[in-house]
């Protein structure tokens, strides 16, 4: 099954639940397959993962009861002061860096992390993707994806500063 | 530290992901005066690095293939074995993959393995019974090369490549119909085992389905193998079909998920192709 590790990833952290990513990735791969002959080669990958990453939004609008537009709308658009640039951290350098390769500590971060902020971190910090990819994965233009990254990177940053 | 306003939203980001030309530059620039947005852009590359390094790639859990598989595969075909009970334990799995598709998947799967192993070559079995009598080991092999998307090792549409390919990796050079005109393109060719020996599969599609045909030469001389070959006889087990036949002294099995009428057509159509290449060999 190709892509399968990269397809699984993206869901588990979007979903953030092993049992819904994994059907999220079953439900993908489906609806992959009937699209399409097979899935083998690079080309397929973002188209691959567009599915479920698009998955599991649905995926996370019916557990939300239909309020995923509202986040994720409200996420982008909200408190600017949330991503963190608007204030300084008294965190030291050292600290921060320590925190951040704390595993548990980082990944609760980046859960805590706004859907639009934490799809864009996750394919480009995890799956290595790049702008083009991710520009076809979320169907945004190239300048959103730098804006969304720089963003979700503050957000990060100050997340991890606020514990 | 508190980096200048009309810097801070680049500070995140990696020098090659600032797509807009110039910008690169003349952040550096700006860097190189101001300590406070230094810091923290250092800042920023060290959380950057730390999540690549550090924050969990969560691999695919190993059943989650199989689920996929499972319900990929399509609902069991009415002549199909469906009494073996799925195995106690998995009914939460089942339910997950969604009931029937997957019970019968898994009982596939279980009565694949059951037959496997038991069944010995024999050579002197007519060739004919002898595929029969192995559905499952070809639709085992043709399920495994699905799912672990090793379907071809020579691809190509062109039996003029997918022919030379299999020479010297066989004792037996195998015939390599092209049904496209019929409509079943070919994929291509690999080379399988089966029964201890080493076996032509060639790959053809019809739509969306896949088929192997696995060819070798038949154990006996074909007798009267002359005529409108063998029809082929067709089985089937759990949504993958078989059918079987002789002709020109090559014995085949086609496996597939095709619709068996289709199916049982593809067999028809090869063993006729398989006939006029021995009988007007010169148009090879």
């Amino acid at each position: 099954m190709p892509h399968l590790d990269a397809a699984y990833n993206l869901a588990r952290w979007l979903t953030r639940n092993d049992s819904d990513a994994q059907d999220v990735v079953q439900d993908a791969y489906l609806r992959a397959f009937r699209a399409f002959d097979g899935l083998r080669g690079d080309v397929m990958r973002p188209w691959l993962l567009a599915i479920v990453r698009n998955t599991s939004l649905s995926c996370l609008a019916r557990r939300n009861h239909g309020g995923r537009d509202v986040a994720y709308d409200e996420a982008l658009h909200g408190d600017p002061d949330a991503d963190g640039e608007g204030r300084a951290h008294p965190l030291d350098p050292e600290t921060l860096a320590m925190r951040a390769q704390d595993r548990r500590r980082l990944d609760a971060a980046i859960c805590r992390l706004p859907v639009p902020f934490r799809e864009v971190l996750i394919l480009r910090e995890l799956q290595e993707c790049s702008y083009e990819e991710i520009v076809q994965i979320l169907d945004i233009p190239a300048g959103t994806v730098m804006s969304r990254l720089s963003r979700a990177r503050a957000r990060l940053l100050a997340l991890l500063a606020a514990e | 530290m508190k980096p200048c306003l009309e810097w801070a939203h680049l500070l995140p980001l990696a020098p090659e992901e600032l797509t807009e030309p110039g910008l690169a530059q003349s952040l550096a620039l700006h860097l190189g005066d101001c300590a406070d947005c230094s810091t923290r852009q250092s800042l920023y590359a060290g959380v950057r690095t730390a999540t690549r390094a550090t924050a969990t790639r969560h691999p695919a859990p190993r059943l989650l293939q199989d689920r996929i598989a499972a319900a990929l595969a399509p609902p069991p075909a009415a002549t199909a074995v469906t009494a073996t009970p799925s195995p106690p334990g998995r009914g939460f799995w089942i339910g997950l993959a969604g009931g029937w598709l997957a019970a019968g998947a898994l009982a596939c799967a279980l009565a694949v393995s059951l037959l496997l192993g038991p069944v010995p070559w024999n050579a002197r079995q007519a060739p004919s019974t002898l595929a029969l009598d192995n559905t499952a080991a070809y639709i085992d092999n043709h399920a495994r090369a699905l799912v672990t998307q090793h379907l071809v090792d020579v691809d190509s549409s062109s039996r003029h490549t997918v022919k030379p390919w299999f020479r010297g990796r066989l004792d037996y050079a195998p015939p390599v119909p092209d049904l496209a005109p019929q409509g079943y393109p070919l994929v291509g060719g690999r080379l399988d085992y089966v029964d201890h020996r080493s076996v032509a599969v060639l790959v053809y599609r019809r739509r969306q389905h896949v088929i192997d045909v696995y060819v070798w030469p038949a154990a006996a001389p074909a007798p009267a193998s002359t005529s409108a070959a063998p029809p082929g006889r067709e089985r089937g087990s759990l949504g993958y079909h078989s059918v079987a036949g002789n002709a020109a002294g090559m014995s085949y099995v086609a496996v597939s998920d095709l619709d068996p009428v289709e199916l049982a057509d593809l067999g028809r159509i090869f063993a006729q192709d398989l006939q006029t290449q021995a009988t007007g060999g010169t148009l090879q």
